[in-house]
């Protein structure tokens, strides 16, 4: 990768969450760029503020506590540039996950091409899709019409035909947007992305120039069988950035510090891991937030994005909605404490009433936790299924498991607010199930989205402070595949403290977790010999040695099997999961 | 971490602000300044609106630009069922257009008439009863009036204005089917808690006007949430008492009219459930606003342990506090009855007072 040069400008990033807004602070330090600290507040979005200032007013003001460092002036307004050491900073970002999700209409010509894509480009988006237009559509114009006026979505997707392929039924398609756009007062209109075939981009905009703000994208389906979502994506960024200053107040305030850039978090999380992603051709990577308001999976490979952000999954107020018609029966495959149905079921639909409070009990802490591990593994397993959909190679051939990834960096609440170690991990492993040899950081402070965004104005910050030391390690995982018996053995584990020349050995059996203890700053040698042509992510039965870095929990060989399959007895997946907590020390 | 809490507050005597407003266009019936009672219109619209397409040039088969030519309407116009849209002069083969329905012309181009169907429009009491302080342009209003004020978890979506019955000796006490009669028709009852799915049916058909609560079961959210009258939760779900100081405001207003918003949660507004009872109240009165948590404060605790408690703060912890499940989070000391104390986190508190 080419040098980026340091520069010495200081940057805030203002991360607006559904739930709390941070204030990150990176500056150089010894000629690098570093993360120097975050404060927190209160996202105050809702009543009774209704205004996201407040709530980046005191998260600044409680980083200004800690850094000793003046960021507000005696108007409130942030010090840009900064005016002497001590004193301001130079750039500003902010990235942003909270207000309603996008109402979304995508209109497209054939479900199963350009409206599934479509259908794919409103989920990597803080977006809800409430209809959907294709040419199978039945319903009359007049109905199709009555239906926008109903709904008033924020955002329309226009979808459909090739390049050099249809387009009169698109135009055809277009007419009950038309008619209700004339019908709609002007600030209730909805902003229209047109990511279809481009020759038609013109038409688009001679449509709609009176009656709404056009995004045109290239096109999202340019043939049958070639999908391009990465460039809609980064254009409907732009149009969210648009939506979101017009409909949160003070948001205006905050993107002209920032320069304008004002960023969905999704978006800026993609384009870290994206980029992270350039670093090992040989692998990809992965990161996960896992919010209130919803969950982020992306996984890139070699500059090649997937971004699922499911605005139904978060763990706040759609938490009745994640376990779907009946929570204790859907949870229960994931809960390790026996628990009545009305107890669970109570717990969750007051999650939806109180979704920051945090769970004490035991009993609690078990349903939020089987909550968290099926969420993620549904979001990991929608994510799976659109990367297949699109025909990538970038997968592992098995359609619920994510190829080999280096590493997996995981964040938000379920992770960041235990000081369980070993619960966080194991959340992880059993909701997002990764194959081969990774690394499991934790990255407390969402520092990936901050830095996604502030990619964009200061590269080298981005690259020097991804760099550094910013995340917890939690561990170095190795996820065997093998087809052999549960108790058989499967692979043979030798690590070599390289200070102290102490060496651990022994076999781990199919079904079973082991945990070799290598402390942070030290170094080991890892030989892994896969038995039974079991398959750590190089190909079956072949072996290999690592120089490894130690983690807050060492290295975990989680064999008990992919897709894991958890025990049906209740009491039997109890005894395994505490089993397991105790090998990750807890 | 800033301080910042949450509040969802019981004031025995507050000022309070409450838009009412549609999501949508329509019309404002009232003016500023003006009084409003609980069932005073304050707006209307048309929140379903149906339209009907009616091309004319393919009905009377001439082309498009004959077809506008031959329209007698104009935009904007109100056309009732049968009124002559179009006509060809011809006296001898002379074709007739006709509207279908009543409705308003919304749009006329190519030889095409786009109706609105005429509907009766959805009206929007004004639930509070106080003053017009402000108008929300085409949508609603803004009130204000002074009262007491309990803010609740939960809300079936409906409001009601009615006179408050006390039918629970305690906050714990259940309601039962056997506690309602006919004598109860037309008040907003009051009670603990309920786990009863038939109290719910023989509230219905008692036509009760409204249902305050502690707590129900998750598994009766389904059918409260179907009820006609509005079905509001103080605390939540599970089978827990009403928090003491809402019971103890509420359950010695046996008889007074209160304001019943059993509006939902909304997560991205921050608004939450109601019961306002109007009071006449003298000199200056500001709502109230969200603050830093302090010593002295009165909270509730919203997650177990200690769900539904009411406590004083004691102190605010500097440093996140580790809890035994390894949680780590921002703390307060409260200080529950019989000087009883216990560590929260200020996330699982709501300043209530």
């Amino acid at each position: 990768m080419a040098a980026i040069e340091t520069t010495s400008d200081s940057l805030l990033a203002l991360d607006i969450g559904a739930i709390t807004t941070r204030a990150l602070f990176f500056d150089v330090v010894n000629g690098q760029y570093r993360f120097v600290a975050a404060g927190s507040a209160p996202t105050t979005a809702g009543a009774p503020f209704h205004n996201v200032l407040e709530g980046a007013h005191m998260a600044i003001d409680d980083l200004q506590r800690i850094t000793g460092r003046r960021l507000l002036a005696d108007d409130a307004t942030v010090i840009i540039p900064s005016l002497s050491p001590g004193e301001g900073v130079d750039g500003m970002v902010t990235t942003l996950s909270a207000g309603a999700p996008l109402k979304t209409v995508v209109i497209g010509l054939l479900e199963d091409v350009s409206v599934a894509s479509a259908h794919r480009l409103v989920k990597s988006i803080h977006a809800r899709l409430v209809d959907t237009f294709t040419l199978s559509d039945r319903r009359s114009l007049e109905t199709r019409l009555d239906a926008l006026l109903r709904l008033r979505p924020d955002l329309v997707i226009v979808t459909g035909g090739t390049e050099n392929g249809a387009s009169v039924s698109v135009s055809r398609l277009l007419e009950p947007l038309r008619l209700a756009l004339r019908l709609m007062p002007p600030e209730e209109r909805p902003q229209i992305l047109f990511a279809g075939n481009s020759a038609l981009q013109e038409k688009i905009s001679t449509i709609f120039e009176d009656t709404a703000r056009v995004w045109l994208a290239p096109n999202v389906r340019p043939a049958l069988d070639e999908e391009q979502i990465a460039a809609a994506h980064t254009i409907l960024a732009r149009a969210l950035r648009e939506h979101y200053i017009r409909r949160l107040s003070g948001l205006q305030e905050l993107d002209a510090w920032s320069g304008g850039v004002t960023m969905p978090a999704a978006t800026a999380q993609g384009r870290m891991v994206r980029f992270l992603s350039l670093d090992d051709p040989s692998k990809g990577v992965l990161a996960v937030d896992m919010g209130a308001s919803s969950i982020t999976v992306t996984a890139a490979f070699q500059g090649r994005q997937y971004l699922g952000a499911y605005t139904d999954l978060g763990l706040g107020p759609q938490a009745a909605g994640v376990t779907r018609g009946d929570p204790h029966a859907t949870l229960l495959p994931w809960l390790t404490l026996p628990l009545e149905a009305d107890t669970v079921r109570d717990y969750v639909f007051n999650k939806t009433l109180q979704p920051a409070a945090l769970p004490l009990t035991e009993e609690e802490t078990a349903i939020e936790y089987a909550m968290a591990r099926y969420a993620l593994h549904r979001a990991a397993h929608r994510l799976l299924r659109d990367m297949y959909a699109q025909g990538t190679n970038d997968t592992a051939g098995v359609p619920e498991l994510f190829p080999p990834v280096e590493p997996i960096i995981i964040t938000g609440g379920i992770f960041t607010q235990t000081a369980n170690l070993g619960k966080a991990l194991l959340t992880a492993l059993d909701g997002l199930q990764p194959t081969g040899i990774t690394t499991i950081l934790l990255d407390r402070y969402n520092l990936t989205t901050a830095l996604g965004a502030a990619a964009s104005i200061n590269p080298a910050l981005a690259v020097q402070a991804m760099d550094s030391t910013m995340f917890i390690r939690l561990g170095l995982v190795v996820a065997p595949i093998s087809i052999a018996r549960p108790g058989t053995p499967v692979l043979k584990v030798q690590l070599t403290d390289n200070e102290s020349g102490e060496t651990l050995k022994g076999e781990v059996k199919q079904g079973g977790l082991a945990v070799l203890p290598l402390p942070p700053g030290r170094r080991g040698t890892l030989r892994l010999q896969p038995l039974y042509r079991t398959d750590i992510g190089l190909g079956a039965g072949r072996k290999a040695a690592y120089e490894v870095s130690g983690s807050a929990l060492g290295i975990v060989i989680d064999a008990r099997g992919r897709p894991l399959r958890l025990h049906k007895d209740m009491a039997r997946r109890q005894e395994m999961y505490k089993k397991w907590l105790w090998h990750l020390g807890h | 971490m800033s301080g910042l809490v949450a509040a969802s507050y019981i004031l025995p005597l507050t000022l309070i602000r409450r838009e009412r407003a549609f999501p949508v266009q329509g019309r404002v019936l009232v003016r500023q300044g003006e009084t409003v009672n609980p069932q005073t219109v304050v707006a209307e619209a048309d929140l379903a609106p149906e339209h009907v397409l009616l091309n004319v040039a393919a009905a009377l088969g001439v082309p498009p630009q004959k077809a506008a030519s031959l329209l007698q309407c104009q935009e904007g116009e109100r056309l009732t069922e049968g009124d002559v849209i179009a006509e060809t002069p011809s006296k001898l083969f002379r074709k007739t257009f006709r509207s279908p329905a009543s409705g308003t012309v919304v749009m006329l181009q190519g030889g095409k008439v786009l109706l609105r169907k005429e509907k009766d429009a959805t009206p929007l009491r004004a639930v509070y009863p106080g003053t017009v302080v402000d108008i929300v342009e085409d949508r609603g209003v803004v009130i204000e009036n002074t009262g007491a004020l309990v803010q609740a978890a939960w809300g079936n979506g409906r409001s009601t204005y009615g006179v408050l019955r006390v039918v629970a000796d305690s906050a714990d006490a259940p309601l039962t089917s056997d506690r309602l009669d006919v004598s109860l028709r037309g008040s907003i009852l009051v009670a603990g808690r309920c786990t009863e799915e038939e109290v719910f049916a023989l509230a219905s058909e008692i036509s009760l006007r409204g249902l305050v609560l502690g707590s129900i079961p998750s598994r009766l959210a389904g059918i409260a949430r179907k009820t006609p009258f509005p079905v509001l939760l103080t605390e939540g779900f599970g089978n827990l008492p009403m928090n003491a100081a809402a019971f103890e405001l509420l359950g010695t207003s046996d008889g007074r009219e209160a304001s019943l918003n059993a509006q939902p949660y909304n997560f991205h507004r921050g608004t939450r459930p109601e019961v306002f009872l109007p009071l006449p109240a003298s000199g200056q009165l500001i709502p109230p606003m969200p603050r830093e948590l302090a010593p002295d404060d009165m909270v509730r605790v919203v997650s177990a342990p200690h769900r539904g408690e009411i406590g004083y703060v004691v102190r605010v912890l500097s440093e996140p506090h580790k809890f035994p499940n390894g949680i780590r989070a921002a703390a307060a000391v409260i200080r529950f009855a019989e000087e009883k104390q216990a560590i929260i986190p200020v996330a699982n508190l709501q300043i209530i007072r």
